[in-house]
């Protein structure tokens, strides 16, 4: 019947509309997105995902931008940084950070470098799981790829054991059902794994690349991380450090016992990034050697300097010819040219970030008559001609103190691009005045000194490890094992003539003592605002070892009030300040009429100051703290000591 | 709506039993669905009969005539109760069959105009009948004041003849026998019947229904008499809306209604004052915003003129959010636009204001003087915590900082700067309004077409944009075309048409910056560098006549640099909503069913141009495009008060202005098409009355992100609403959504929503009838139900896995510059993830006492959230994936909250003698929220603990003492007592709560205070009338809401920008000193970040938030319509306005508005003062 019939019309009509096809109305997916099957079945993409790595690799450890903004120099005694960034370095300093807030995160903490690992993993994985097919135009790619990736596991496991101390190795995409409870391994075990990560990476990659590769990871890199282990391994925070004053009690404590064999696995290590060769056969690694004692112009190609720093000094920064040579492993591209205007001294526009220390200048050796170099603290120092209130000019300090520092009468551009003089005393860059120096000291490590607020430029500088690391590191355990020798004596000397600077005198060949000395000093002048000194300091353990201790307690004993205090101790002969991590000093101008430095018609002497008390507490600071919030997402994770 | 509602309010024309076996379907009904209009007829008069029925009700007999030719049939039961009827006819003509059956009954019919009407038959003689029709006349007043009433509705019972009231409340109409009934009806006014008994002249008294039992509401898809609404439903119109005079709907909501949560946390700025609006507080800790129907159809809110709505209602409970399924959960608001309405002559409405508006309140900041002390002490208070030299400090002299107290301000007396930022930037601003609206139709069709515009000035002073050829504005127009066209009595049609268009020029800078000038500028600082005699800024003084910028390195940016020559920019917003329905009355199947289609189409986008001075960036440091300067000696020149004869240096790269730059964006642009189909039943046997609606409808909404276009966002979705009762005293209702989102995998795509409810009226009872006296009405209600939330805490597709793009890096010996694409692992996918839930339940209570006089509706609801769509953060401390994983955990499913609460409407109207008329309407909301369930991990300590507390509660530190001394500040530096650093004297002193001599954020942070979204929020609006007088006034106010406030809203030289330090308040005078130990109130000062003393967990900066605010005043007079009727005009009507006027707050020496945020980066609320006309003709 008709009546039945257009019931039934409209049964149907419901019923299409909200049933069978309709409900393909939400079945779209998102074609613009990629599965993981789409990913891994194409060379390209497995590629994009290894460039994704490099910049993961990147913010986990610049080394200009370790935190955020600021390098790690201001929570040394290289340095003093300004409270900028919500204070990311200072808080450091007086002792503001804890398992809830690390300041300055940029991609370096724990999180972080585990989700740069699981990245690694989840190619590592994927391109076995899919059988990626290799690059059909340039074949033999894919595996190079899998082999970059290999060390950026290894080499991100590694800033976790740089910080952190012992920690799960993840060599395995944790899935989403698997258990939660990890546990932290020996930092000896986590070493050893890096190590046959960054092999297996060695095994799969060229000696060096060239055009557009260049930059990616070769061999060279895969034996510097290896050396660089090897060296941690060795170094005393995990290699008897109950020697050194340690006191606490990590999980794995038994394996730091102190074992000689470690510092000769460091020594082969280095040996052999000093030994690799080229694909051509000649050695991989040189020191860069362009420009000659006779060039110091600057970036405007101007001489601003009083012909104090040498050009080659500033190229080796920024000449690819270095990065080339030199440069074991580097990241690119890390900082804006606003990094000038943020070092600058306030009469050239700038907030002067971060200072240098008079704890970092003392560190430059002068040149002494006899042809040798000797530190400033040195009791020679004085009959050499040393004057500490004339102390950067009286003799002659190594060249790098010239390329690094800005002090009281340094000749320097002014914000016209005109030679001037820097002068502490009075105007904007006057110490203490605002966004000026506290220290008296700011800092020239890097700066093209020609850019006045236009051009935009990138720097790549400095590179995370080059040639003189592994140079130290090959010396250091020759002479840790054996002694110091010729070979070591010259490869150092080598480092120095570089920068124009006289060779350490010959007794250091024969005093395993001096030749530490020297050698830890070279560290620090060479890497100076390298992003060494604070890991280095750790590494040593040199706020809990005696004689550090013993020079602050000198340091205690100097004076009354903390200025006098650091003036007593430089005049009572103690030697460098105690290198504690607990304070620093500066060096003010005080107008004097038989001072040696003349600004303006004015006559100066330098005088030595108290800057600040930091706090480094021992065994807390020495490793970073895990966070609260991890302890409880993984309970069975156990905290560094401490904390 | 359905068709029947428009013509026919009182519904019971057709009234009638009719057999299921009679359903039939007409061909017409496949032409509605394609919906195609074709032309009808109904002039059938010859249409051939086909029925057999045997002593059936007479009833039946011209249904099924009815049903066959779809003529009119025009009668009145009562001519024949209890007659039956036996007839058989195989085609025989209509009339025919008419003349010969009805004489046997004792009827007759008449016919005329394609209607036809059935008589008694003592009347049984055409001639006779023709003769009784007759033209009836009369006037409608209104009761109370006496006024002829327009376009009052006017409709003789049973037919469809109806007219309305002219300019002068008369009308005439004709009816087709004497003794016809007429119903009187008019919006807001109780009906009235009249019976005529045979006289030809009517007039008529109104009488106003402001209980309004018989008003519509608006039920989610459909609407219900008030009377019968047993949902949880909250309703205003237009009427309140107007009085406030602000350009954002959302900012006029707060005390409206009862069981709606509004906080204007965001700011006043003109264009960007959005409110956020919860109903009934937050259930979730996952998405916590309702959506917002505007006509049916899911559309932003923002910037609707008041004026052209007609209802604004919020839906509460389960019965009434279920049809909207997965999207109910938080509540839905929905709009409805002003429509046409018949009436013999269109109504025309025009309203205009202009007023002032001007910042609430502004944040007091100490002067250059107490400045320079404080900065002294912060900075010697940092040295003697890390131990240097406070004599190598900057500091300024003694001599500095007297003449800073008695400086004038602008340096003209030598005496040094001394600038107030925040009275510099702001000033009173004008804003004007104007609506002009026309209203009207006929029966076949209505319209209401309206425009408006609204434009609100700056508030910024010393603005100056005359360069550009441009002015500082914030400007709405709206557009709103509403037609309704019958175009047979069957099918209707519907076209809305809304655009709404706003307009905001400001200088090229932005609030936020504004503001932090304001903030962070030390106060003696100068704004422009005076000229003077040295030779070397010959040159700059010659380019730069107006005066030199001062800037420097930290305080890059100028103030009156960045009001007068950063350029601007101009922010164009276009809405544009159209949507068209087409409904057909399907009576010729059953009676009450009608079936209607809508389409819909709406476009936002947004545009930017951009005059703008470029500014330009070093690392994170922004400087301006104009140039600024600084003296050589640096800015610290300005510490001690005199004049500068040194030279100036540039402090920044330029020395001239830049040009202006010109650039023009498009962002956000977005669209959505929408269609529905909908079948409604609505029919009353005997008191069985009985409706029910089913509806689909899917929706596609374009997602542009950047450059790129993602595949459309989409839902569809079943609805349906059934609703009983038996004469008007028991109701019962079932309500459904059955709807999906793409958000999950497809098995667990659709969910289904029911909710049920029921109602009693008791005072219909019959043993209710000795309460009449007193208690006029009362209904309980209840509600239970399901509904559902598929908003995901982040992104779309949460059931796939992806590969996402990545970061980029560069390669390549030719400087590094080849730049290459990185890819990454996208979020983790939880295929088994699915849509959040809420079980709602609400008992109600309507009641109406003293003669209609006090009216009580009380709402009490329970609320239990669970599923709840969760990111298990670390940050929220809740379980997730270690970070040794690397990727954080995929939503899931899990946590519970509970939500409950009251709200509560009073009324109470009344009059004081003939003339004066006043009512009260105090509403109230209460919720409370408790988190049941939410992954948290597992604390030592139960005070800790965020579970069984509510949502977003304030831990904090809880603060005990100031270091009392050296000695103290040593003990505790020893033993590492607090985590941020070194102690001095004067510095906060935590409560150690669990005694193990640290305080830690896992043991030390207890609950303190409430939430900051307040528990409460009430609203008292009052009307006042006498004569042509009126008065309204809403107070609003909010209880149990607590501000943590941090940075620039509390603290002392608080951290700013990276790298700026703001500036001091009054609270920072009573800070520690060792003088003033005893009575200290705020902690030693320090500079910048100082987590100890400033910090954000900190009980030290814990308020309370409650308030009272005079939100809303309005003062009317109309002029008697006597005066004005002569020229035409029905209502003129003067009024002023007041916004925000008066608050009372808690928070005493904080001073600012307990609406702010909470960080000080603030643009003030602002108060505004309105005068305006509306005239009515």
């Amino acid at each position: 019947m008709k009546t039945q019939l257009k019931k039934y019309l409209i049964l149907t009509f419901v019923a299409c509309m909200s049933l069978s096809s309709c409900k393909k109305y939400l079945d779209k997916l998102p074609d613009d997105q990629l599965t993981e099957e789409q990913v891994f079945t194409r060379y390209d993409k497995v590629n994009q995902l290894v460039t994704d790595l490099y910049a993961k690799a990147k913010t986990a450890n610049a080394p200009m931008t370790w935190f955020a903004d600021f390098s790690t120099a201001g929570i040394t005694d290289e340095a003093e940084a300004t409270n900028v960034g919500n204070n990311a370095a200072n808080s450091f300093n007086t002792g503001d950070w804890n398992t809830t807030n690390i300041p300055g995160s940029r991609g370096q903490y724990w999180n972080d470098l585990y989700a740069g690992i699981r990245k690694a993993n989840v190619i590592l994985v994927g391109v076995e799981k899919y059988q990626t097919p290799d690059n059909p135009i340039n074949p033999g790619d894919l595996q190079k790829r899998v082999g970059e990736t290999y060390f950026m596991r290894a080499y991100l496991h590694y800033l976790v054991l740089r910080i952190y101390g012992e920690a799960p190795y993840l060599d395995y995409v944790v899935d989403v059902n698997q258990s939660k409870d990890f546990t932290r391994e020996s930092a000896q075990a986590v070493g050893d794994k890096i190590v046959q990560d960054a092999q297996e990476a060695f095994n799969r990659l060229p000696a060096d690349w060239s055009s557009n590769d260049f930059g990616r990871v070769d061999k060279g890199a895969c034996l510097g991380l290896i050396a660089i282990t090897r060296w941690t391994q060795a170094a005393p925070l995990w290699n008897g450090a109950s020697q050194y004053g340690y006191t606490g009690n990590r999980v794995f404590e038994n394996d730091y016992a102190y074992n000689a064999a470690r510092w000769a696995a460091a020594r082969d290590a280095a040996k052999a990034v000093l030994d690799l060769k080229n694909e051509a056969g000649s050695p991989r690694f040189s020191l860069y050697q362009k420009y000659s004692d006779q060039d110091f112009n600057d970036s405007g190609n101007q001489n601003t300097s009083g012909s104090t720093v040498y050009t080659r000094l500033w190229q080796m920064y920024y000449d690819m010819d270095a990065f080339k040579t030199e440069a074991v492993w580097f990241v690119t591209k890390d900082k804006y040219e606003g990094w000038y205007g943020d070092v600058y001294p306030p009469s050239r526009g700038g907030s002067s970030r971060q200072q240098p220390v008079q704890e970092q200048v003392d560190e430059y050796e002068y040149m002494a008559p006899d042809g040798y170099g000797y530190p400033v603290y040195a009791d020679r120092a004085k009959n050499d001609g040393y004057d500490d209130g004339n102390p950067y000019r009286s003799v002659k300090r190594d060249p790098r103190f010239y390329r690094d520092i800005v002090y009281h009468g340094a000749p320097f551009r002014n914000g016209t691009n005109n030679p001037s003089t820097v002068n502490t005393a009075s105007g904007a860059d006057k110490i203490n005045a605002s966004n000026a120096t506290k220290t008296g000291y700011y800092l020239r490590k890097y700066l093209q000194e020609a850019w006045n607020k236009n051009g935009s430029l990138r720097i790549s500088a400095p590179p995370i490890w080059r040639l003189p690391d592994f140079i130290y590191i090959y010396a250091e355990a020759v002479n840790e094992l054996d002694g110091p020798n010729a070979e070591i004596y010259n490869l150092i000397n080598q480092v120095r003539a570089r920068s124009f600077m006289v060779p350490m005198p010959p007794e250091t060949m024969n005093n395993r003592e001096l030749m530490r000395e020297y050698i830890k000093r070279e560290r620090r002048v060479e890497f100076f605002y390298e992003n060494k000194r604070a890991f280095d300091a750790r590494l040593y353990l040199e706020p809990t070892s005696d004689s550090e201790v013993n020079k602050e307690q000198q340091f205690r004993s100097a004076g009354g009030s903390n200025n006098e205090r650091s003036q007593q101790y430089w005049t009572k002969g103690y030697g460098s300040y105690p290198k504690t991590q607990r304070m620093i000093n500066g060096m003010q101008p005080v107008e004097d009429p038989n001072g040696k430095i003349e600004i303006d018609g004015k006559k100066y002497r330098m005088e030595r100051f108290f800057v600040e008390d930091r706090v480094f507490t021992a065994p807390k600071h020495y490793l970073f703290p895990l966070m609260n919030t991890e302890l409880q997402q993984s309970p069975t994770l156990v905290q560094n000591p401490g904390w | 709506m359905t068709i029947k509602n428009e013509h026919d309010p009182q519904g019971d024309v057709m009234e009638g039993n009719c057999p299921k076996k009679r359903i039939s379907i007409h061909p017409f009904f496949c032409i509605l669905c394609t919906l195609l209009l074709l032309g009808f007829s109904a002039k059938a008069f010859s249409q051939k009969i086909s029925l057999n029925l045997k002593n059936a009700p007479l009833k039946t007999f011209f249904i099924t005539l009815q049903q066959q030719t779809d003529i009119a049939l025009l009668y009145n039961e009562d001519l024949f109760k209890d007659k039956k009827i036996t007839v058989q006819s195989n085609g025989e003509d209509l009339l025919k069959l008419l003349s010969t059956e009805l004489p046997k009954l004792g009827l007759f019919y008449h016919e005329a105009n394609g209607q036809i009407t059935i008589i008694p038959a003592e009347t049984s003689s055409v001639n006779r009948i023709i003769q009784q029709g007759k033209q009836i006349s009369g006037t409608v007043v209104n009761s109370v004041t006496k006024e002829e009433m327009v376009g009052v509705s006017v409709v003789v019972k049973g037919t469809k003849t109806a007219t309305r009231t002219d300019a002068n409340g008369n009308f005439t109409i004709y009816v087709p026998y004497a003794d016809a009934m007429l119903i009187f009806s008019y919006i807001g006014f109780q009906p009235q019947q009249i019976d005529l008994k045979g006289s030809s002249t009517v007039n008529i008294q109104l009488v106003e229904d402001t209980k309004a039992l018989q008003e519509i509401v608006v039920v989610g898809y459909t609407t219900q008499k008030k009377e019968n609404v047993i949902g949880a439903v909250s309703t205003i119109t237009s009427k309140d809306l107007v009085q406030s005079p602000t350009a954002n709907i959302n900012n006029m909501l707060a005390g409206r209604l009862p069981g709606l949560v509004a906080n204007q946390y965001s700011g006043g700025e003109p264009g960007v004052d959005r409110s956020e609006i919860f109903i009934r507080g937050k259930g979730t800790y996952g998405n916590q915003s309702p959506i917002v129907i505007v006509d049916g159809i899911e559309r932003d809110m923002s910037y609707l003129a008041p004026d052209e709505i007609e209802t604004f209602t919020i839906l509460k409970d389960a019965a009434s959010t279920a049809p909207y399924g997965i999207r109910g959960a938080n509540g839905v608001i929905v709009i409805t636009t002003k429509r046409g309405k018949a009436a013999e002559k269109a109504t025309v409405d025009f309203r205009t204001s202009v007023g002032l508006n001007s910042p609430v309140k502004l944040p007091s900041l100490l002067g250059s003087g107490d400045y320079a002390m404080l900065y002294n002490e912060a900075m010697t208070n940092d040295a003697l915590r890390d131990g240097g030299n406070v004599d190598n400090l900057n500091l300024f002299s003694e001599d500095a900082i007297n003449k800073f107290h008695q400086a004038k301000g602008d340096n003209s007396d030598g005496l040094g700067y001394n600038w107030d930022y925040f009275d510099y930037l702001f000033k009173s601003g004008i804003q004007q309004e104007s609506n002009l609206a026309i209203r009207g139709g006929n029966d076949i069709a209505r319209y209401y077409v309206m425009g408006g515009y609204m434009r609100q000035g700056t508030n910024y002073d010393h603005i100056d944009l005359s360069d550009y050829n441009a002015k500082a504005k914030f400007v709405r127009y709206n557009f709103r075309s509403n037609i309704d066209v019958n175009i047979t009595d069957k099918l209707w049609a519907k076209l809305n048409l809304g655009a709404r268009i706003t307009d905001r020029t400001a200088p090229g800078t932005s609030a936020g910056r504004l503001t932090t000038i304001a903030m962070t500028q030390p106060p003696y600082l100068p704004i422009t560098l005076e000229p003077n005699s040295n030779s070397a800024n010959a040159q700059y003084l010659l380019d730069h006549p107006d005066g030199l910028l001062y800037g420097d390195q930290i305080y890059r940016f100028n103030i009156l640099g960045e009001l007068t020559k950063s350029g601007f920019h101009t922010q164009k917003k276009t809405y544009l909503e159209g949507s068209f329905s087409m409904g057909y009355n399907l009576d010729f199947i059953t009676n009450g069913l009608t079936v209607d289609g809508t389409f819909s189409y709406d476009a936002n986008e947004e545009q930017w141009l951009r005059r703008q001075i470029d500014t330009y960036s070093e690392g994170y440091r922004e400087y301006p495009g104009y140039s600024i300067f600084t003296p050589s000696g640096g800015r610290d020149v300005f510490m001690n008060p005199g004049f500068y004869d040194g030279t100036y240096v540039l402090g920044n790269k330029y020395a001239i202005d830049q040009t202006l730059g010109n650039s023009f964006s498009q962002s956000n642009p977005f669209n959505r098409t929408f269609y529905q189909f909908k079948v409604n039943y609505n029919q009353a046997f005997d008191k069985h009355n009985v409706s029910g609606m089913l509806l689909f409808n899917r929706s596609s909404q374009s997602v542009y992100d950047g450059d790129r276009a993602q595949v459309d966002i989409r839902y569809q979705g079943l609805s349906g609403q059934f609703t009983y009762n038996y004469d008007q005293k028991y109701l019962a209702e079932f309500n459904f959504g059955y709807n999906g989102s793409e958000n999950f995998s497809p098995e667990r795509r659709y969910g289904f929503f029911p909710a049920a409810a029921l109602g009693w009226v008791i005072s219909k009872e019959k043993f209710m009838n000795n309460t009449r006296g007193w208690l006029n009405f009362l209904k309980l209600r209840g509600s239970y139900g399901l509904v559902g939330s598929d908003k995901l805490p982040g992104g779309r597709f949460g059931y796939l896995q992806f590969y996402t793009g990545g970061s980029a890096y560069e390669f390549g010996e030719q400087g590094f510059n080849l730049r290459l694409d990185g890819l990454k692992e996208d979020r983790l996918a939880n295929p088994l993830m699915s849509w959040e839930k809420a079980r709602k339940i609400n008992i109600g209570l309507d009641a109406q006492f003293l003669k209609e006089r006090l009216g009580i509706t009380v709402d009490v609801f329970h609320e239990h959230r669970y599923d709840i769509l969760t990111e298990l953060r670390a940050s929220d401390n809740r379980l997730g994936f270690p970070g040794v994983v690397g990727q954080t955990a995929p939503f899931i499913n899990s946590g519970i909250v509970n939500n409950r609460g009251v709200d509560f409407e009073l009324t109470w109207t009344d009059r004081i003698g003939e003339d004066f008329r006043y009512y009260i309407k105090p509403n109230f909301t209460f919720a409370r929220n408790k988190i049941i369930f939410q992954n948290e991990i597992s604390w030592e300590h139960p005070w800790r603990t965020a579970t069984g507390h509510r949502l977003n509660e304030n831990f904090v530190y809880v603060f005990d003492h100031f270091v009392r001394d050296q000695a103290e500040a040593d003990a505790l530096n020893e033993n590492g007592y607090q985590p941020w650093g070194k102690l001095i004297p004067g510095d906060a002193v935590y409560k150690d709560l669990n005694g193990d001599g640290l305080i830690t954020d896992i043991a030390d942070r207890q609950i303190m205070g409430n939430p900051r979204s307040p528990e409460i929020q009430f609203g008292l609006p009052i009307t006042l009338q006498y004569k042509g007088l009126d008065i309204s006034v809403l107070f609003q106010g909010a209880l149990n809401s607590s501000m943590l406030v941090t940075d620039g809203a509390a603290w002392d030289f608080p951290q700013y920008d990276h790298d700026k330090t703001g500036s001091v308040r009054p609270l920072h005078l009573n800070r520690w000193t060792p003088e003033t130990a005893e009575t200290a109130t705020y902690p030693a000062l320090h500079m910048g970040t100082h987590n100890n003393n400033k910090n954000s967990s900190s009980s030290l900066f814990l308020y309370d938030a409650k308030y009272l605010r005079l939100k809303n005043v309005e003062i009317g007079y109309s002029i008697p319509r006597n005066w004005i009727k002569r020229i035409g005009l029905n209502q003129v009507r003067f009024y002023v306005q007041g916004q925000n006027l008066m608050t009372w707050d808690g928070l005493d020496h904080l001073d600012m508005d307990p609406e702010s945020n909470t960080n000080g980066y603030w643009y003030p609320l602002l108060k505004v003062y309105n005068f305006g006309v509306n005239v009515n003709f």
